[in-house]
């Protein structure tokens, strides 16, 4: 009975793409959310799913002319105090004048040290990441990496390998949108459940024939 | 199972983004208001077995939110007639003290002068450092902050100076707690009010004959809201989905 097994593997991967595309859909008012995508592969008669992959597109600029909001365009990570990445810029300044983002981590500069700012004073960004303020001059460098084998752990962090970050662009008073794509998501989920549906007929149909069988002998 | 909880927590998120523009719909008049902002994060994700090839396959157990912050950015200028009504163009506060002795904070100038001469909100709280202005006589504010008061005389009129206007900054304004009725209250995350001269360190300067509007954007929060609306029928979609999957899998069995 290798084919109901068979079938089994391939209705659970469907609900692993479901459970997927759920959290895509929760986060796609998270910013710097990035999209997780399913790849499927059959090894002889299993279609099984071959690990998920995330889209590295970048999402829609969302422009609120916030000046402690920060956007990236390419390939590029912020590096966070607590040694994760993360493409959230939703940052602020916390009582201590470090730039932090909405849970308090503190961004780190190229030095991995924070960025302090001081307070009341009004900030520049340049596209490389570098930030001026209006009476100090030049605050620091963002340390911006660019990740292999990114990872989400969860509160828009990442882990991954780091490397200097060479296409990143930073822009200023911008926050950058989750890039999942809502219709993909819709597509995914009927894609999902109507593979589901046919692994079910085949259980259903190899239960028949079994039960014919054993009428037979 | 997982994927309803986690189509519920971008419900549940949607839902208290959508209270959150409310209010700031609510308020898109309210002299001084400043509207919040809700930002998300994902959850944690876990591990559901791995690829052929060994690489881990996560999947996130949905969105929180992270964080509702207070845009202190200035609303549009009302100019109006009224010599009592204020605006601070900047960063500060009017630090203001309640009947009972406790300091708040608020951007509304929208002050009136009670029966014994003091400069007061409309709750009746004294604006501080207090300013008592004798009768008849108009109130009139430098931008630095100078307070006097100009009277009548027999031969001619006379200004009569009043004080000096402070204006409270905060390190961290964002933390301030809104107490209502456009009051803030200081907190530790906040840190200590710094009472700084108008026109000194960002504090701004006093604006007289002028009322600060809300910062709030209309067309900005109906957009966010309609983002809202589709984002919690899609997940209202995948539960659906979900739901439709696990009869499937319940029918299975007759």
């Amino acid at each position: 009975m290798k084919d109901i097994y068979t079938t089994l593997s391939g209705s659970l991967a469907a609900w692993h793409h479901v459970e997927m595309v759920s959290n895509n859909v929760a986060n796609m008012n998270t910013s710097g959310f990035r999209e997780a995508r399913m790849a499927f592969s059959t090894d002889g008669q299993m279609a099984r799913p071959d690990g998920i992959f995330y889209n590295s597109a970048d999402g829609a600029l969302i422009v609120d002319d916030n000046p402690t909001h920060l956007a990236l365009r390419g390939d590029g990570f912020f590096s966070m105090a607590n040694g994760s990445y993360s493409r959230d810029g939703n940052f602020h300044v916390d009582l201590a004048g470090n730039l932090v983002n909405s849970d308090g981590i503190a961004v780190l500069n190229d030095q991995n040290q924070p960025i302090l700012m001081r307070p009341g004073e009004s900030i520049s960004v340049s596209p490389d990441g570098v930030i001026i303020g209006s009476s100090s001059g030049q605050v620091g460098k963002l340390g911006l990496v660019s990740l292999t084998n990114a990872t989400p752990v969860g509160g828009t962090a990442w882990t991954g390998t780091p490397a200097p970050a060479l296409t990143a662009e930073v822009i200023q008073g911008a926050l950058e949108h989750a890039n999942a794509d809502p219709l993909r998501g819709m597509v995914e989920l009927i894609e999902a459940s109507r593979i589901f549906e046919a692994q079910e007929k085949v259980i259903r149909t190899s239960d028949e024939m079994r039960a014919r069988l054993n009428r037979i002998a | 199972m997982r994927a309803l909880y986690t189509a519920a927590t971008g419900m549940n998120a949607r839902q208290i983004q959508l209270e959150n523009i409310a209010n700031n719909l609510a308020n898109s008049t309210t002299t001084g208001y400043k509207k919040t902002r809700e930002t998300f994060a994902d959850l944690i994700y876990q591990q559901v077995g791995g690829s052929p090839a060994g690489d881990p396959m996560q999947l996130g157990s949905g969105t929180r939110v992270a964080s509702l912050s207070r845009d202190f950015r200035s609303g549009n200028v009302i100019v109006t007639s009224n010599p009592t009504d204020l605006m601070i163009d900047g960063e500060g506060f009017f630090a203001v003290e309640t009947p009972n002795g406790e300091t708040m904070y608020t951007r509304d100038g929208h002050f009136r002068i009670d029966l014994e001469g003091n400069l007061t909100t409309q709750d009746g709280y004294i604006v501080q450092p207090g300013f008592q202005i004798p009768e008849g006589g108009t109130l009139m504010i430098g931008s630095d902050g100078s307070v006097s008061a100009l009277l009548q005389t027999e031969n001619g009129s006379e200004s009569v100076s009043l004080g000096q206007f402070e204006m409270a900054r905060f390190p961290n304004p964002e933390a301030l707690m809104a107490a209502g009725r456009n009051y803030f209250r200081a907190t530790t995350a906040a840190g200590e009010a710094e009472l700084v001269q108008p026109q000194t360190g960002g504090a701004g300067t006093v604006i007289q004959y002028a009322l600060e509007g809300a910062n709030v954007d209309v067309a900005e929060e109906l957009i966010n809201m309609i983002s809202a609306q589709r984002s919690y029928e899609l997940s209202s979609k995948v539960i659906q989905t979900a739901d439709e999957m696990m009869q499937i899998a319940a029918s299975l069995k007759r």
